[in-house]
């Protein structure tokens, strides 16, 4: 156990903390009730592994006290456990009044990073006491003093108050030493620290951006600040990456609480509820981390006390009697995405209509004209109260309004599917980051304005006739109708009060940039689009913060400012009537098959070729100066964001002929494999919508996923990850090349565990993707979403599956993949056990040495440690 | 003696002119006079407002004070000046007619503004300074990005 001070990280510290206390607490209650008859077996496991972790946890951290006093009493439970000593209710007042001290004990290491002076000694002789009759139990005198301020307080040199003082100012003096002996591979830095390096990296984005401008367009440069300027607006682009990289944290920090939460909430309803957590690895800002915290619980909470049912309920319905709750995480387009899914009795827009009615939330005009979809958003209102009746769980007078605002107020969405019977859906889609955002730069009149990626849909060009024909006017309404949606329209320049807008373009088209309101949609009418640009949103001040039309204001690479623009203020300014949504809505109202639809992009390639790739793999659609792109070992790249991004063309490689004529502009679609990758493409058709029916789908052609009718053409599906593995191998061996780490899975239920290894596995050099159950290693290891894996490092105690399930499951399924077990176990029984369930071996996790060098070996058996495992 | 100036401070004084008038502004509050810039009008905001102005990555207000005060506007198109005053957390700039001199003006010698003053300059006049032969009109700068005014906001 050599060399483990110097390890306490604070990380480790800090997360062993955090889950101490939260065990306690479990341990607590459940000893509570313990006192009042006996504790169930399956409570008796949670608090057996509570103690068991902290013990352990505590021993890796060199925390002697608590090791010392989980370890007896982790004795007394586990003969509880065995029945080899029948429970009494003083043994269960025993464990509280162990609770009670490890918590001391907790607290003291929390607050002055030591044990402090707590005495665990007579507890400790009590527990021991309690075990039976030990064999030479002695009647526990107090220890001579061995302590040299002891014994001068003892032979009266000093007073108990002088040596008191004395001993902090020396801990006070250490404290320090102690820290900086920590400090390892990670420092701690001070949030507002972070905080301003991101507004001044958002200062030199902005000042490179104006750098890069001046360069292009002044005649006196020279090759020399071309290529200076182009080395700061790399670097500087690298900077920002990795500043905003440090604030990332995993959304496990809010994810964390809810097993809890779920398990407590389903004790006090009495419902049975699984809860499912996936994606527990996604990072986001920490700014958003905390803008989501409430809101997830908030809607976990209505979940569990509206959603799902209770269980006899559910029997009689023929539906599963235990609920499933389901959170995951992930990252889609630019945001994070979090969703929470309940198999409940969903949401009945009729109850709902009903019941807004009743709150006066609205007029009975409204409720009539109120289609099924928008009911649902009456969940949104003010002073809509979900809850039947007033219960201590959701029904505290806030509602999902309260949950809406937090999430828009933190640049995110709120979206809410629910199917009557079948369960309810609610989807929260954040920004990664809030102080830097892409934004596409629009002209009205002479003046540009920025409108935020987030919350724009797509970008439609009418040309000259179709903006005579496909721009009605219904009573004053202008709309357009994009692919059977009425799509309201609403000229920027008209609710701006701009009078020198042009009404349409010079060549007679219209621009439309179609953006969303929650579910809303609607077009904004501008005259010209131009780049998407990263900009650092900065507040209005004084009247200009109540303009509803503007979020804030930017500086543009050129040093103009621009104003963002806030598309809900633009919509209610412009008097957008729900009412000619209506049409949208009903269409889009039986949505239910519309999860087996598939959006796809539809470009024109090669020889006018019509193709298309799912939406989901483009990242984005770009336009580059063809002068741009040039050739480097053979293939097309062109500097992309601050990187080199490689180009394929499809027609190199697929029988679609080579394009016409080479354009001054090339239209890119990008993709983001970790590494960008830009496909070239003629023409963007469309995005649509098709149903997933395989058996319309012909398949001859390698390299494609095969051919399909959309709108009356024989469209090529091309099959991008192929496309790109064959067109830039290159980059294929760049990926290879840096997946030479080992990725290791571990599993571990304690998090404070899993942070320890998880950090040394990867300063060693190994991939590391964890699970804190079994039952999600094995979820994700058949998804295969983690990719290779070359072995798995498994705990054995958990809950759910336990090590040894999952690694009997392994053996079964997996049989090429080692499994090393780690406990802080050294009983033979549980070692052969482990090694019967599969494992090639298991290590001691105070011994991570042992498991380096299990590992070395490729996770090969490493025999020296199985045949001590067998010879003991 | 009286309340209308706080002691202390250098007691120097930035003069600028509007519509004839000499104003004064505390030179602790003032962060720099700049010359005309490019400003971004803000449409739907109210009419003093001119535009935004970008001041070495800091966005701020520029505010045409002739507007703010319902001074007549000028007929002339003569080059004016802006002044960059510190706020709370945050700088506004003001379109004024042209930069005076700093004048040592000791708290003492401050007035009330006279009742004949009109009534809708008065909320941005704090008090009056006398000088040889005009007088200092002392500028209340926390008064002029608030809202308190009618004119604060054309959008309803």
């Amino acid at each position: 156990m050599s060399g483990v001070e110097s390890e306490r990280d604070p990380e480790t510290l800090a997360l062993f903390l955090e889950e101490s206390l939260e065990a306690l607490q479990r341990i607590e209650s459940l000893m509570l009730d313990a006192e009042k008859g006996s504790l169930a077996p399956a409570a008796m496991a949670t608090v057996f592994r509570d103690i068991h972790t902290i013990k352990g946890t505590s021993a890796f951290l060199s925390l002697k006290k608590i090791q010392g006093l989980s370890h007896v009493a982790e004795t007394l439970l586990a003969k509880l456990r065995d029945n080899t000593l029948p429970s009494q209710p003083h043994h269960f007042t025993l464990l509280l009044q162990v609770g009670d001290v490890l918590r001391q004990l907790v607290d003291h290491v929390k607050d002055h990073d030591s044990e402090g002076e707590i005495d665990v000694e007579p507890l400790i002789a009590n527990l021991l006491a309690a075990l039976g009759p030990p064999p030479s139990a002695q009647p526990s005198l107090p220890p001579p003093p061995t302590k040299l301020g002891e014994i001068l307080v003892h032979k009266q040199v000093i007073t108990p108050a002088q040596l008191e003082e004395g001993l902090q100012q020396q801990q006070a003096m250490q404290a320090p030493a102690n820290r900086a002996e920590a400090i390892d591979s990670t420092i701690r830095v001070n949030v507002a620290v972070l905080d301003r390096l991101v507004n001044l990296i958002g200062e030199l984005v902005l000042a490179r951006n104006q750098l890069v401008q001046m360069v292009k367009v002044s005649r006196e440069s020279n090759a020399n600040t071309q290529g200076a300027c182009q080395r700061l607006n790399l670097v500087t682009s690298d900077l920002q990456e990795q500043i905003m990289k440090t604030r990332m944290q995993p959304v496990e920090r809010v994810f964390e609480k809810i097993p809890r939460m779920v398990r407590d909430l389903c004790k006090s309803t009495g419902k049975q509820v699984v809860a499912q957590i996936e994606g527990n690895s996604t990072e986001i800002d920490k700014a958003l981390v905390e803008a989501i915290r409430d809101p997830v619980m908030h809607i976990i909470r209505n979940a569990m006390d509206h959603g799902i049912e209770l269980p006899q309920v559910r029997a009689a319905q023929g539906k599963p009697v235990v609920g499933k709750l389901a959170v995951r995480a992930s990252h889609q387009g630019g945001m994070v995405t979090i969703e929470i899914e309940d198999d409940g009795k969903g949401m009945d827009p009729k109850i709902l209509r009903a019941h807004a009615l009743k709150k006066n939330v609205i007029t009975p005009e409204e409720a009539n004209r109120l289609s099924d979809r928008e009911s649902l958003e009456l969940v949104f209102r003010p002073g809509f109260s979900t809850a039947e009746k007033v219960t201590d769980i959701s029904g505290r007078g806030v509602g999902m309004d309260v949950v809406r605002t937090h999430v828009e107020r933190a640049g995110g969405q709120v979206e809410l599917d629910s199917v009557v019977g079948k369960g309810t859906t609610i989807r929260l889609k954040m920004p990664l980051t809030l102080a830097i955002i892409p934004a596409l730069l629009v002209q009205t009149g002479q003046q540009r304005f920025a409108i935020p990626q987030v919350d724009l849909l797509e970008l439609v060009y009418l040309n000259e006739e179709q903006t005579r024909t496909a721009i009605e006017n219904v009573r004053g309404a202008v709309i357009h109708r994009l692919r059977g949606e009425i799509l309201p329209l609403i000229r920027l320049g008209d609710v701006l009060g701009l009078s020198n807008a042009q009404t349409v373009r010079h060549d007679g088209g219209t621009n439309i940039v179609v953006v969303a309101v929650g579910s809303r949609r609607y077009g904004l009418v501008v005259d010209a689009i131009h780049d998407t640009e990263e900009i650092v949103i900065k507040p209005l001040h004084g009247q200009l913060k109540r303009l509803a039309c503007y979020s804030g204001a930017t500086v543009l690479g050129d040093g103009d400012v621009a104003l963002i623009l806030e598309v809900a203020g633009v919509a209610m300014k412009a008097g957008i009537d729900i009412s000619t949504q209506r049409a949208a809505f009903d269409a889009r109202a039986e949505e239910d098959a519309r999860r087996q639809r598939q959006s796809f992009v539809v470009f024109k390639a090669g020889n006018g070729a019509q193709c298309a790739v799912p939406l989901a793999v483009v990242a984005r659609l770009e336009q580059v100066q063809t002068a741009q792109i040039e050739t480097v070992a053979g293939m097309e790249v062109v500097q992309y964001r601050g990187t080199i991004m490689p180009i394929i063309r499809p027609e190199a490689i697929l029988p679609i002929g080579k394009p016409a004529s080479q354009r001054a502009e090339q239209l890119l679609l990008v993709f983001d494999f970790g590494q960008r990758v830009g496909m070239a493409v003629e023409q963007i058709l469309d995005i649509v919508e098709v149903a997933d029916d395989p058996d319309g789908v012909q398949n001859d052609i390698p390299l494609t996923l095969g051919q399909m009718v959309i709108s009356g053409k024989t469209t090529l599906l091309l099959d991008v990850y192929q496309l790109v593995r064959k067109l830039a191998p290159q980059f294929v061996q760049e990926r290879r090349r840096g997946r030479e780490r080992l990725r290791i899975m571990l599993v571990d239920d304690s998090t404070a565990m899993r942070a320890a290894l998880s950090g040394f596995l990867r300063a060693r050099g190994y991939d590391v993707i964890d699970a804190s159950s079994g039952d999600i290693a094995l979820r994700e290891l058949r998804a295969g979403r983690g990719g290779r894996i070359d072995a798995v490092v498994t705990d054995l105690e958990m809950a759910g599956l336990d090590g040894f399930g999952l690694m009997e499951a392994l053996r079964a399924e997996k049989p090429e993949l080692p499994t090393i077990a780690w406990t802080f176990h050294e009983d033979p029984v549980v070692v052969k056990r482990a090694l019967a369930a599969g494992a090639r071996c298991c290590i001691n996790k105070l011994n991570r040495e042992e498991l380096m060098a299990a590992l070395k070996d490729n996770g090969v058996i490493s025999k020296r440690l199985v045949d001590s495992g067998r010879a003991a | 003696m009286n309340a209308i100036v706080e002691s202390g401070g250098s007691g120097k004084w930035l003069t600028f002119w509007l519509a004839g008038e000499m104003f004064g502004v505390r030179v602790e509050d003032i962060q720099e006079v700049l010359m005309q810039q490019p400003l971004t009008p803000v449409p739907l905001a109210a009419d003093h407002i001119v535009g935004l102005l970008n001041l070495r990555g800091q966005i701020m207000q520029a505010i045409n004070l002739r507007r703010r005060l319902h001074f007549p506007l000028r007929e002339d198109d003569g080059p004016s000046s802006l002044m960059v005053i510190k706020q709370q957390e945050h700088f506004i700039s003001l379109v004024v007619d042209d930069i005076g001199d700093v004048l040592e003006l000791p708290a003492e010698s401050w007035r009330l503004p006279p009742d004949t003053l009109a009534s809708q300059h008065r909320s941005f006049v704090f008090g009056i300074c006398p000088i040889d032969d005009h007088v200092v009109l002392g500028l209340r700068v926390d008064s002029l990005s608030g809202e308190s005014d009618r004119a604060a906001q054309k959008e309803s």
